[in-house]
């Protein structure tokens, strides 16, 4: 099949571009032929067919001076660019562009650990640095340091801190623990956010705010404009941990356990990302759905209570953990004990009672930094070519917001014949709920009623008043459309900013519904 | 006995459905696979794969349809090697890689295979590699079965021996109308226990 | 004598230095076939229940055939299809993550018990 190009690109000019990014990288880092090499670049989890989101070439710069090459030839030709950096956001489109035959620009080989400071804890990284990376570093130079990583070790440390990532540890909200940026804009100019536009500062990666306004957040999530360092602040290793599990049997314990643990977050005493995590979030660690049922449908309530008792599991699986000396530990603990161990039926776990059991053994893991890939597993749930897309809302940390959004998304999934596998991570004041709609992308129907359900999924939450906090390129349209208060008053900001900084809409056309000018003006 | 060429060319090359031998003529079943049936193997996302699988199916033990993901075919390839099963494919090349690297440590082998390509004049080009006592009659065949390819090979190879791992190759060209475009090669294949 | 255990320490630390082939915090590439497994492929294919690649594998193998590392029947043809086409689950790895030499050396770290 022709490739796709951008519609105002014809192949010659295409090829120009492309030649001329050649030129600047050399002949082995662009890819514009069809072929393994230039399909590696599609989302392996994709809900559509692999050509919907597949560039049509692909460009990885080793460093600033090339980005700012590309860019120049970019804006010459218009040459709209996708930035990736370790490209493993897998459930949200991995790395793939938002349009077919779009250019990716592949930052990997942009992975230095520029500096880890153990007297301050922190680090200041590039793109291409994954949490394995960075993780390996610390363990060899014997600092006593922790990471904060997402379940998946292979991701980007400032990729996933870009997308508003979190993790399991008290670091575990990313883009808060992050400290200073360096952006390439779309014009080739570079800057450094906070105090590192005060030439000699020592406090780059000590101090958030710099002076004036705070813009590292709209570089998040965005495409304003190329992150090409950042840093990023590294717990000291604390001198005790204490992760826990509490099981609870029924389904309806949600409200309860919701009311129980927020004021130990508020007050943090519960100190880390915690997760109430629902049963088949955690069957899937371990089993598969055809050891119960049909591999083909949604499982039967009546298969829950035989996968608890088979995995000594609770309909609701809560994780946390403690940190800090021990008399302290114990302490808190105590109170801990006393506010999640009232709801009846709670069980509680420790590390000696659960150490073997796989989905036990990752957890302790994420909730010290340690990466990992064990969360793969829960692909192999449905069989086939097993794949899933992150359905996120945000919810208050209150009883009633969870079992509405757990009911609401329960329902609805069943009613596509899906199953809820689905965790909330409890935050500070709110709980990010993963539904993770998990389907066999072989099967075209399944396929199909992944998005028509996660469409309605959208719809659903945002009668309800419940926004989501990411998504996958399929749905950044609709879900930008949901935040529209006022007329839309945030988006018609997001697309002044973006002509005023990209005026060619040179960078990432569509991540979140930003489009640039002459995009927005042909969908009009 | 009917020489397999006589097999391979029964009846006239239009009517390609009297490719089923007459009652009349005995044809040696296929060597020491007589007994053993034989599981298929099919891209059925395109027209090609639809139509051989309408042609082995009613001999085959078991059919399969891949579609976009090869790794369809390691749960074939692990309860046909099981059973020493013969596996014959219409597929695309990941797939029959992947076919290969699974049946291999059972000493699977090829018995045959086909490479068919659109080149851009409406023609088609079948690259063949076979036993030679049998591949010349094939690549007839082929040459003379323009857009019903398919089906001419898929009855073809539900009928060989496969009891040796290809020696020959032949190369054909033909007319070929296809109605849509595919992207991608095709390769048709027998994959068979040739090794203890 | 203090002088010549001075010029020894500087030679010791000189050694030192000198024995790390990148400077700090540079992931120098090509990598080893050791570190690139480490980086892409150890997660899901280590030994035990917990690696998503070995527990597929494991339901067609067994668990003590499943893990990569060691298996002596992998095609290398076959190998750098699965890496750069991905498999079922497994996404492929770009040229950025493990380049085609990275891939050689890859395939001979594997076929290590």
């Amino acid at each position: 099949m022709p490739q796709a190009l951008p519609n105002w690109l014809t192949p010659q000019q295409f090829q120009q571009a492309v030649d001329e990014m050649r030129a600047v990288v050399g002949k082995q880092w662009v890819v514009a032929e069809d072929g393994p090499a230039l399909r590696s670049y599609r989302d392996a989890f994709s809900p559509e067919e692999d050509d919907v989101f597949l560039p049509s070439a692909v460009v990885a710069p080793d460093g600033v001076e090339q980005i700012q090459k590309i860019l120049k030839i970019a804006n010459d030709y218009r040459v709209p660019l996708w930035t990736i950096s370790s490209g493993k956001n897998f459930a949200y489109g991995g790395p793939a562009p938002r349009k077919a035959g779009h250019v990716v620009l592949d930052l990997k080989r942009m992975n230095r650990i520029i500096e880890v400071n153990e007297e301050f804890g922190y680090a200041l990284v590039e793109p291409g640095v994954t949490y394995f990376q960075l993780y390996e570093y610390i363990q060899k130079k014997g600092y006593k340091l922790w990471i904060d990583c997402a379940a998946p070790g292979w991701g980007s440390v400032l990729g996933n801190t870009l997308e508003h990532g979190v993790g399991y540890t008290p670091y575990g909200d990313h883009f808060m623990m992050h400290c200073g940026m360096e952006v390439v804009l779309a014009d080739g100019t570079v800057l450094r956010t906070g105090q590192g536009s005060l030439p000699g500062t020592q406090c780059w990666q000590l101090f958030q705010y710099g002076f004036g306004p705070v813009l590292d957040g709209i570089f998040t999530q965005s495409n304003f404009g190329i992150v090409t360092k950042m840093g990023m602040w590294l717990m000291p290793e604390p001198p005790g941990y204490m992760p826990f599990m509490i099981t609870y049997e029924r389904e309806e314990d949600l409200h309860a356990i919701t009311e129980a643990v927020r004021p130990l977050k508020v007050n943090m005493l519960i100190p880390n990302g915690a997760f109430t995590v629902g049963l088949l979030w955690e069957a899937s660690i371990k089993t598969t759905r055809a050891q119960y049922g049909d591999p083909k449908k949604r499982l039967p309530e009546s298969a829950m209570k035989k996968i608890m008792a088979d995995h000594k599991l609770g309909m609701w699986n809560f994780y946390a953990a403690l940190y800090g000396p021990k008399p302290m530990m114990d302490n808190t603990f105590k109170v801990v004990r006393e506010a999640l161990g009232s709801i009846p039926g709670a069980k509680f776990y420790f590390d000696e009672d659960r150490k073997g059991d796989p989905s036990w053994d990752y957890r302790v893991k994420l909730m010290r930094g340690i990466p990992n890939m064990t969360e793969f597993n829960m692909t192999n749930w449905v069989g086939g070519s097993g794949a899933h897309v992150d359905f996120s809302p945000i919810s208050p940390t209150r009883g009633d917001d969870a079992v509405k959004q757990y009911e609401l998304i329960k329902t609805r999934a069943h009613e596509y014949n899906f199953d809820y596998i689905g965790e909330f991570a409890v935050g500070w004041r709110d709980m990010h709920h993963v539904f993770s709609l998990t389907f066999d992308r072989s099967d075209t129907d399944q396929r199909r009623r992944a998005r028509e359900l996660f469409s309605a999924l959208i719809d659903d939450a945002a009668k309800a008043g419940y926004g989501e906090y990411r998504t996958h390129l399929a749905f950044m349209d609709k879900i930008a459309g949901t935040y529209n208060w006022n007329d839309g008053a945030l988006w018609k900001l997001h697309h002044k900013l973006k002509d005023a900084l990209d005026p060619n809409g040179i960078l990432a056309p569509g991540k979140m519904g930003i489009w640039p000018k002459h995009m927005r003006e042909e969908e009009a | 006995m009917v020489s397999r060429r006589a097999f391979l060319r029964g009846g006239s090359l239009a009517g390609l459905a009297s490719l089923v031998p007459a009652a009349s003529a005995a044809v040696r079943p296929r060597a020491t696979w007589a007994s053993l049936p034989f599981e298929a193997v099919c891209d059925t996302r395109h027209q090609d794969g639809d139509a051989f699988l309408a042609a082995v199916a009613p001999r085959a033990y078991r059919s399969h349809g891949v579609g976009v993901d090869p790794g369809a075919v390691i749960g074939v390839m692990a309860d046909a090697t099981a059973a020493r099963r013969v596996v014959l494919g219409l597929t695309t090349p990941s797939t029959l890689m992947i076919a290969r690297q699974i049946a291999a440590p059972h000493g699977y082998g090829l018995a045959f295979q086909g490479e068919h390509d659109y080149l851009d004049s409406d023609r088609l080009r079948h690259h063949l590699r076979g036993d030679a006592a049998w591949l010349d009659d094939l690549a007839s065949l082929l040459e003379n079965s323009a857009d019903a390819w398919p089906q001419a090979l898929g009855r073809s190879l539900a009928g060989l021996p496969a009891d040796r791992e290809c020696t020959t190759t032949r190369a054909v060209t033909c007319a070929a109308r296809h109605p849509e475009r595919i992207s991608g090669q095709r390769v048709s294949w027998m994959l068979a226990p040739l090794r203890a | 004598m203090r002088r010549t255990l001075g010029l020894i320490l500087l030679a010791a630390s000189m050694g030192v230095a000198a024995s790390e082939t990148a400077p700090d915090g540079i992931d120098a590439r090509p990598r080893s076939g050791e570190k690139t497994y480490g980086l892409f492929c150890e997660g899901c294919h280590k030994p035990g229940t917990e690696g998503p690649g070995t527990r597929v594998l494991a339901a067609r193998l067994g668990w003590d055939k499943a893990p990569l590392k060691g298996r002596q029947d992998l095609d290398p043809t076959y190998v750098k299809h699965v890496v750069r086409h991905g498999l079922i689950e497994m996404a492929p790895l770009r040229p950025t993550d493990i380049t085609d030499e990275e891939l050689d050396a890859l395939i001979t770290y594997l076929r290590q018990p």
